[in-house]
């Protein structure tokens, strides 16, 4: 049972920086932790926030989320190589062919990772009505004026999961975005 | 401790995919359970793990600087293998190093079962495993992310249902039983045969109202192609006191032929005119040109795909733009490659060609000689008609489509019209586009669910009939085997939970040295009842399996050299077949065990 629940802390605390807090509260302060809202048992944890406040532990992740993403664009569509060339020397058409393949894989990767879906569902250009608690961060206004609606310009984009490959390495390697590849014979 | 989950287990070729469902959930009559998908972690490079859907069935066998970094929880020993994406990203660059296709080696009979020779023809450095280890590596995989989601509720005290491919043989089911239960599964887990478990896949979508659906006397063909393998099974409807049933009536042989052949195929042809172009690719391009191919190839066969499709290898080294190789890929060479030639169209009489020369051989697996998926369909249909006392082939009603491969409409359409040209009518297709990756998972966790609670259930019993080969006791010729009989020992259908008494002579087993038997099974002789002797068969009627095998020792025996004893069949209630020695002078029985050492071939 103990192992178990050592691994189930381990990847609640990968995949969940919420959770990974309570789990560093419970071993620092080996006081029972409250169980989140709405977990059942036998499920992986759901998001929540903690219900008692407790101290930041200001856990530094070994590796930033940024290089993780990068890596797996890198590793799957091969987006940096792209973004790292000098495009001046290619011809469009040349840019082109290697840009589709890189983009359909971006594409499948971000959905798998991100899941972008647009905020507004409507096509752009329709009218659309915003609800007055809506945040400035998902809506914003161009121009000026009372109304409630307006004309889409752009249905703005969000992210509907993050889930990240996790990282098991050590601090040395934690800028690593692809290994260098020597063949050998 | 009582069960909480139903959880299905699909072992593939190339994909394995675990599913389950809660068996204490509170149901209406005739509602189905929720049937979930287990996320699995697992390497996708060194050092980062990722949740996916499936674990691709690859173990890579790291280097040694590498083992630090690929540190799974709950799966001791990188050094023995490490299953997932990373391992098939290193089958391109490492394939010296990966094992692949495990599952067709444990079938097998060659080599690399239980002996440490995979990955095949590797260099002497890499450490070596066996089937039978990597598919225990693998399942424990699957184990650990269970106990990764579930902590509270231990695998081994659920219901499992691992699929096995219904052209698996006794001895390759042995294998996967003590791989499984090496791995962590419960001792009483149940076996449950692939295209069954898409049956039940969609019998889970439909709940009761299948009947509405299928009636009497109806035929049902499973066709499921999976990424290494096709595996074939005819379920037929019967009536009993007024309720139908379902009831497998025929499995098709092994055939080790798959959607992977026919993405290599046009990856082949696209390789041939790159290299016309002057460019030559190297493996990582390869296998990135064959997932290209792959997407191109589902495109151009959608319903209303483009005519043509650009397939773009991105260069290898770090300048990326200066070295991408691109060529055009136009519908009708798809067509013409792909739907012509796995899915041809062909009567009802023809059978799969044998003397086509493959160049796959050299790759240590028996793959399939001819790679047309509906001439096997002709010639394993033609092969019920002795079954259904007609003389004509079986006439499937209903078609139920399963493997990746069909999420090409081309294909499925394909297929249904030649089996149509066949019958008078082109059969009905059952079950939708959506989870042709996921079905057996998901259809084998129904399946465990169903039989807690009562359900469905397709009846079937053993898929083949079985036999031992006795050699008669004629005169001796130097240089000549003497004559071998065969002794069937299991009828076809023999049901699960039963076990029958093979009437014959008494057979002496010697002491002291180990008895063996040449073991056979067959697909085609559905009305030989045990105790039938056969004096001589048709070359491909009868398929030799691994010898099967008892040690005696004296003190089993007494004071005879011999101890004499009958066989006894025994199919359990999970599935397995098995043959015991029950001596006729005493109560003492003992059971065969199947010899899969490969030394001894």
């Amino acid at each position: 049972m103990a192992l178990g629940t050592a691994f189930r802390a381990f990847f609640a605390a990968l995949f969940d920086a919420a959770a990974a807090e309570r789990i560093g509260a419970a071993i620092d302060s080996a006081a029972p932790v409250p169980p989140p809202a709405g977990s059942t048992a036998g499920m992986i944890v759901e998001s929540a926030p903690p219900q008692t406040p407790v101290a930041p532990q200001s856990v530094q992740p070994l590796r930033s989320d940024a290089i993780a993403l990068l890596g797996v664009l890198q590793r799957e569509a091969r987006f940096v190589d792209l973004v790292k060339e000098n495009l001046a020397q290619f011809s469009d058409a040349q840019i082109g062919a290697a840009a589709r393949p890189c983009l359909q894989q971006c594409a499948s990767a971000l959905d798998r990772m991100v899941g972008l879906v647009p905020i507004e569902s409507s096509p752009d250009g329709s009218i659309v009505s915003v609800a007055e608690s809506a945040s400035a961060a998902h809506y914003q206004w161009i121009g000026e004026g009372e109304s409630a609606s307006g004309k889409l310009v752009h249905h703005g984009w969000t992210a509907s999961k993050v889930e990240l490959p996790h990282w098991t390495g050590n601090r040395v390697d934690a800028m690593v975005v692809a290994p260098a590849q020597i063949k050998r014979g | 401790m009582t069960a909480r989950f139903s959880v299905g287990i699909d072992l593939g070729t190339t994909n394995s995919v675990v599913a389950y469902a809660r068996l204490d959930g509170e149901l209406l009559p005739g509602q189905t359970p929720a049937l979930s998908l287990l996320p699995i972690p697992q390497f996708v490079g060194p050092g980062q793990i990722e949740s996916r859907m499936s674990l691709p069935s690859f173990l890579y066998l790291p280097r040694d600087g590498e083992i630090d970094s690929l540190q799974l929880p709950g799966v001791d020993d990188p050094a023995s293998g490490v299953g997932g994406v990373y391992a098939r990203s290193q089958a391109a660059d490492n394939p010296q190093r990966v094992v692949m296709a495990a599952k067709s080696w444990l079938c097998h009979s060659g080599a690399g079962r239980t002996e440490l020779a995979l990955p095949w023809q590797s260099p002497t450095e890499v450490r070596k495993v066996s089937a039978l280890q990597c598919t225990e590596r693998l399942l424990a995989h699957l184990v650990a992310a269970w106990h990764t989601a579930h902590s509270d509720a231990p695998l081994g005290n659920q219901q499992v249902v691992l699929t096995v491919p219904a052209s698996f043989d006794p001895a390759a089911r042995d294998l996967t039983r003590q791989a499984a239960v090496a791995a962590g599964l419960p001792d009483d887990f149940v076996l449950l045969e692939e295209p069954q478990a898409a049956v039940y896949r969609w019998l889970a979508s439909r709940g009761d109202s299948w009947r509405k659906t299928l009636g009497e006397d109806d035929l049902l063909l499973v066709i499921d192609v999976g990424g290494g393998t096709t595996d074939l099974t005819l379920v037929g409807v019967d009536q009993a006191d007024g309720e139908l049933t379902l009831k497998r009536l025929a499995v098709g042989n092994h055939l080790l032929l798959g959607g992977d052949n026919m993405d290599l195929a046009l990856a082949h042809l696209v390789g041939m005119k790159m290299q016309a172009d002057g460019h030559e690719l190297d493996p990582w391009q390869n296998v990135s040109l064959w997932h290209a191919c792959r997407d191109a190839k589902e495109q151009l066969l959608a319903a209303d795909g483009p005519q043509t499709q650009t397939v773009a290898v991105l260069g290898r080294g770090s300048s990326l733009i200066a070295g991408t190789i691109t060529t055009e890929l136009s519908r009708e060479e798809v067509q013409t490659l792909i739907v012509d030639g796995f899915f041809p169209h062909c009567v009802a009489t023809d059978r799969p060609q044998r003397s086509v020369a493959s160049g796959f051989q050299d790759i240590g697996l028996p793959y399939e000689a001819d790679p047309a998926i509906t001439r096997q369909v002709a010639a394993f249909l033609g092969n019920q008609k002795q079954s259904n006392g007609q003389s004509k082939s079986a006439q499937p009603t209903h078609v139920i489509f399963n493997g990746g491969v069909f999420r090409s409409p081309a294909l499925q359409d394909r297929m249904l019209d030649v089996i149509g040209s066949w019958n008078k009518q082109s059969p009905v297709v059952l079950g939708g586009q959506a989870d042709l990756d996921t079905a057996v998972a998901i259809g084998a966790a129904y399946y465990g669910w169903s039989k807690q609670s009562g359900g469905i259930r397709i009846r079937g019993g053993t898929s083949r009939s079985y036999y031992v080969g006795i050699e008669t006791a004629g005169l001796a010729i130097p240089g000549m085997s003497r004559p071998l009989r065969a002794l069937c020992v299991a009828p076809r259908g023999m049901e699960e939970g039963t076990e029958v008494a093979v009437p014959s002579d008494e057979i002496g087993v010697v002491v002291d040295q180990p008895a063996r038997f040449r073991f056979f099974s067959s697909t085609t002789r559905p009305h030989d009842a045990v105790g039938t002797k056969l004096d001589r068969w048709a070359a491909d009627e009868l398929v030799e399996s691994d010898p099967i095998e008892l040690n005696l020792t004296t003190d089993n025996a007494g004071e005879t050299p011999y101890v004499p004893v009958r066989f006894v069949s025994r199919v359990t209630e999970l599935g397995m077949f098995e043959l015991w020695c029950r001596a006729t002078r005493s109560e003492e029985q003992w059971k065969l065990e199947f010899n899969i050492r490969e030394s001894d071939e």
